[in-house]
């Protein structure tokens, strides 16, 4: 089941975007990513 | 139940009897949303499409009751050239956050599905040993069109997501890319 959490090649469409990034977006991201990291690096710990 | 609680109180009969077919057909249904010539002028195709107007509207009506981190996988056939064209270096250690990248696209013509737990995706993700894996995370907004589906969160189908930034981080020794997204747009083709 847990292949549904995984795109292939086929599944989806990728392409350059024609803007750039808010400010909103950026700051989003860079308090995302940090506790995205944090919550793989545990799961990672758990293994 | 994930800490994304979703209202699903407000679904009908038709709406959580799709919502169980997409659970037991959910290959098939992607599958047919993605290609979806495979079932052009068929007998099939109207109800089919009657399925899916009930599941769009169940998402519709559905919201997710805070935020939460959710996770997806990038099967192997695609990480590396996603990476490419994100310029993003596969360091193989612990880095820094960038959101300098320029912004991509992602669009899936199904429903995007997320976990909450970083280890389901990556323990399922095919790699050699020490081969890098590339997921990609999306911090829920409270309100957003979801309804949680066995542990995951389904979102609506054709979605567009953007890339926003990356970091890379060690997964039990084994490095991985985490690609920050944010939906750019949903909605029916």
């Amino acid at each position: 089941m847990e292949e549904r959490l995984i795109w292939r090649k086929q599944d989806i469409a990728l392409r350059r975007a024609p803007f750039i990034l808010s400010d909103e977006m950026r700051q989003r991201a860079e308090q995302i990513l940090p506790r995205a990291a944090d919550a793989v690096r545990k799961a990672g710990s758990r293994v | 139940m994930p800490e994304h609680a979703a209202t699903v109180t407000e679904l009908d009969q038709k709406e959580r009897a799709a919502l169980n077919f997409f659970r037991e057909y959910e290959e098939d249904v992607q599958h047919i949303l993605r290609n979806p010539r495979l079932l052009a002028d068929t007998e099939e195709s109207g109800c089919f499409e009657v399925f899916i107007g009930h599941l769009d509207h169940a998402l519709a009506t559905s919201a997710l009751s805070r935020e939460g981190l959710l996770f997806h996988g990038m099967n192997r056939d695609i990480a590396h050239n996603f990476l490419f064209m994100l310029d993003v270096k596969e360091t193989g250690g612990e880095g820094g956050v960038f959101t300098g990248l320029i912004p991509h696209l992602i669009r899936d013509p199904g429903y995007t599905l997320f976990s909450p737990d970083p280890d389901v995706v990556l323990r399922k993700l095919p790699g050699v040993e020490q081969e890098t894996r590339v997921i990609v995370a999306y911090m829920s907004h409270p309100d957003d069109p979801a309804v949680v589906l066995d542990e995951q969160v389904l979102y609506p189908r054709n979605a567009t997501w953007v890339t926003t930034g990356a970091t890379t981080v060690r997964w039990d020794g084994t490095p991985v890319v985490i690609i920050g997204i944010e939906m750019a747009g949903s909605g029916e083709a």
